[in-house]
């Protein structure tokens, strides 16, 4: 279950790069239905960019394209597959990626609000309603860089809203601005002339129709949860994510720690699928006329469990994942369990020793407490969420654990013994009966801690740490003939490289392993279509 | 720690063998409960060679002892081999790791055994003790690993091969990187190692990152540990290795005045100014 390279994304305090925010901007910016999407980056940047409000028109013309080419992989891919659409969001790079994300975040602005002309968006993810008039942004820090679309540019992306908002219904729109943009739009000249006469093309009427049915339950939120499933499938399924990756910059915005047995061996940009999938997931709600509620919806929930289990599972550890999830979710007891696991896993020698030897980029923090800072959190989040579920055997067992780490065995003890007690499969009794032996022979239980460690060896007979326990127990108590018999069985093992032959290898991930089932059942609604009725 | 005194800790076997003595060597004592300390004497940074038991002043709980002194050629060397098999050590590393066991083979004589114990997730014992080097040897060559690194557990069960057989027994224990994937933790390996007969020497590899555990097993052991910069060093350190520890002495003494059970803490002298001793902290009595 543990693959040999682990992935840990931090989100750094990095300003936005200049790249989504670039220096040179339209020259509509004087024209009174411009577009301004503004962006936190660089003093250098943000004051060029206030001078340059009358310069030549954005050199990335064609990132409303990407735009439309998304939301057409949005329509098009099926949950759980690396199909055409993941492959070809895949292939993009970190660059187009984040100036994606900006445009994503203003489509979802003018999904709710077609007439909204100025707004701004932050790197935290939030996005800011629209303001009238003055431009607040520049009272502001950090100081950041702004461009606007051209009014081309503009124009199709509230064509692009109207069919991803449901409101250019099928082929007449709903909505007045929409049919005012719509009409309007026929005038303008195209940004590709090759596409044809029509606004909406047949991609985008059917997802016009399938999003304004959505509209039709309560919500407009098609796009928005299809979005965050395909930008999750890609992380997950396509190994092509990672060779878009490129070396770490001035320019990057979040950055991703490549581990290898414990050893830093790369600092790249992160790749931002995750950051998209939360936004479009932010926006989530119940209700047309409601502002964006995701923590009502159990899609979300249930995009957090599985995601975060299948993060954990194959060791990526994203800094704000699952923090932003219990913000959403602070009483669910599935993801406090992973947060705590996380957590868990931060307090190990392997992720406090990469942190100390790696070179984070100027300006990042350290997002990792000491590994007792991390061991109390942990414990703090098992007890939450053994709060909101008593019977979840897991959750006693690493909080036992925790405990034990701490040096606190008279509490750990009784944790371990409950997780025993209602332990669900054989995985969970093992680390119960390795767990619970080493606190007894903490507590100077010897004789309790050898039967221990000899029901762990019973339960999995080829693994080695029950072993090493009872010849270490042996000498501890003077016992050189048990110390060699424990060690002759140790070496008696077969030499299988499998790593299920003693499950304590694979502890760290085990949290997650119904990761797999979590995903099936989240994405199965929406391979049916049920989730669009 | 003074010039002089013991910077380590001391070795101690409860041994109840009787050696032949060659005529004109000091013998070892074939008393009963008799205290073996292996013990490295150097005078600017080279082995100090010539020395008597009389050189020697050992205190067992701080109270002076009547030493013995055995040559270290008469007592054939136990070499263990713990090398790191993970991840990391994969293709030109792992040839100047075997370029390097290969070497601390050579260096071994005719009545030496050498056992390999190879660790990445998994600890194996590739080779048990043996004088059948070519064994070992063939054992090397084959071994490969893959995964995280359970260095803790690799030198418990090094430590493990090593002690209780007749014959000193030299640990070599190679690691790249921390430890990953062990049960036993570091502080019950040291105390264990602290507390065996068995000398370990560690080499490991320049980074940020300190090698601590290995620093502290060296240190608890009388051992040494060697930071080198890149693993085609690794031949050179191995070699070295065995050649420092031909030339260590195998001192004795038969406790006196001192309690039949329990943690002994030692202190190893010699009476000559200038000179630097490793040697063991202490001893468990009755283990």
């Amino acid at each position: 279950m543990a693959p040999v390279l682990s992935a840990f994304l931090v989100s750094g305090g990095l300003a936005w790069t200049s790249a989504v925010g670039a220096p040179a901007v339209g020259a509509v910016a004087a024209r009174s239905t411009a577009v301004r999407a503004m962006a936190t980056g660089t003093t250098a940047v943000g004051a060029t960019a206030l001078n340059a409000s009358r310069a030549a028109p954005a050199p990335d013309s064609d990132r409303v394209l990407y735009v439309e080419r998304w939301l057409k992989a949005v329509l098009h891919h099926e949950p759980g597959s690396r199909d055409e659409s993941a492959r070809e969001i895949a292939a993009w790079s970190n660059t187009d990626l984040s100036r994606l994300w900006i445009d994503l975040k203003v489509l979802i602005m003018l999904m709710r609000n077609p007439r909204a002309h100025s707004f701004a968006v932050t790197p935290s993810g939030q996005i800011i309603y629209p303001f009238a008039g003055r431009d607040l942004l520049y009272a502001r820090a950090p100081p950041r860089a702004k461009f606007l679309y051209s009014s081309s540019q503009e124009a199709r992306l509230r064509i692009l809203a109207c069919a991803a908002g449901g409101i250019a219904g099928g082929i007449v729109p709903t909505n007045p601005d929409c049919v005012k943009f719509l009409g309007t739009y026929q005038s303008i000249p195209r940004l590709d002339s090759s596409k044809g006469a029509d606004a909406l093309d047949a991609d985008l009427r059917t997802l016009a129709s399938a999003a304004a049915k959505g509209r039709g339950v309560g919500a407009d939120n098609y796009v928005l949860k299809r979005g965050a499933l395909l930008m999750a499938d890609i992380a997950i399924l396509s190994p092509g994510v990672s060779s878009t990756q490129s070396k770490l910059s001035s320019r990057s915005r979040s950055f991703l720690v490549k581990i290898s047995d414990g050893q830093a061996t790369d600092i790249v940009d992160g790749a931002a699928h995750w950051e998209i999938a939360q936004t479009l997931l932010d926006a989530v709600r119940t209700r047309i006329d409601e502002r964006p509620a995701p923590q009502r919806d159990p899609m979300v929930r249930d995009w957090y469990r599985a995601t975060a289990a299948w993060l954990l599972l194959n060791h990526r550890y994203i800094v704000g994942h699952l923090e932003h999830a219990l913000t959403l979710f602070p009483d669910d007891s599935a993801i406090l369990f992973l947060a705590g696991s996380q957590h868990e896993a931060y307090a190990t020698s392997k992720m406090q020793n990469v942190v100390r030897s790696v070179d984070l980029p100027p300006g990042t923090t350290n997002p990792l407490s000491s590994d007792r800072g991390e061991l109390r959190e942990a414990e703090s989040l098992f007890r939450r969420s053994i709060g909101a579920n008593g019977e979840h055997a897991e959750a006693h067992l690493r909080l036992g654990r925790v405990l034990a780490l701490q040096g606190r065995f008279a509490d750990a003890r009784p944790e371990l013994q409950k997780a025993l007690e209602i332990a669900p499969n054989a995985v969970i009794s093992y680390y119960g009966e390795l767990f619970l032996p080493a606190v007894e022979e903490s507590l100077g239980n010897l004789d309790a801690a050898a039967a221990g460690y000899e029901r762990a060896a019973a339960r999995f007979p080829e693994a080695q740490s029950p072993l090493m326990a009872l010849a270490s127990l042996s000498r501890r108590r003077g016992d050189r003939a048990g110390a060699r018999r424990a060690s002759d069985r140790l070496f008696s093992l077969p030499r299988s490289t499998e790593e299920t032959s003693d499950p304590w290898w694979a502890y760290n991930g085990f949290e997650g392993v119904n990761a797999d089932q979590l995903l099936d059942e989240l994405r199965r609604p929406f391979a049916s279509g049920d989730a669009d009725r | 720690m003074t010039r002089g005194m013991a910077i380590g800790a001391a070795l101690a076997v409860l041994v109840s063998v009787n050696l032949a003595a060659r005529s004109q060597q000091p013998a070892f004592s074939g008393k009963v409960e008799a205290v073996r300390i292996d013990v490295l004497v150097s005078e600017g940074g080279l082995p100090l060679k010539g020395l008597t038991a009389a050189d020697f002043e050992v205190l067992d709980n701080g109270v002076r002892q009547s030493v013995d002194l055995i040559s270290f050629e008469q007592i054939p060397v136990n070499l263990v081999l713990a090398l790191d098999m993970s991840d990391s050590v994969a293709g030109e590393r792992l040839d100047h790791l075997r370029a390097a066991g290969r070497a601390a083979l050579t260096a071994l004589q005719p009545r030496d055994r050498a056992s390999l114990v190879t660790f990445s997730y998994r600890v194996t014992l590739a080779a048990p003790l043996s004088t059948d080097l070519d064994s070992v040897g063939r054992a090397l060559d084959e071994a490969t690993g893959s995964g995280l690194t359970s260095l803790v557990d690799g030198v418990f069960a090094g430590v493990m091969v090593g002690e209780g057989d007749i014959g000193r027994a030299l640990l070599i224990v190679f690691s790249d990187g921390l430890d990953t994937a062990s049960w036993l933790t570091a502080d019950a390996v040291l105390k264990d190692a602290g507390q065996s007969d068995v000398v370990a020497y560690a080499v490991a590899v320049q980074s940020k990152l300190k090698p601590e555990f290995l620093r502290d097993l060296t240190s608890s052991t009388g051992g040494r540990l060697f930071e080198i910069e890149k693993t085609r060093d690794l031949a050179p350190a191995f070699r070295a290795i065995v050649d420092e520890f031909r030339h260590r002495y195998l001192i004795s003494y038969t406790p006196r005045g001192v309690s039949k059970q329990g943690w002994h803490r030692l202190d190893v002298q010699v009476k000559r100014r200038g000179a630097t001793v490793k040697a063991r902290s202490g001893y468990l009595a009755g283990f």
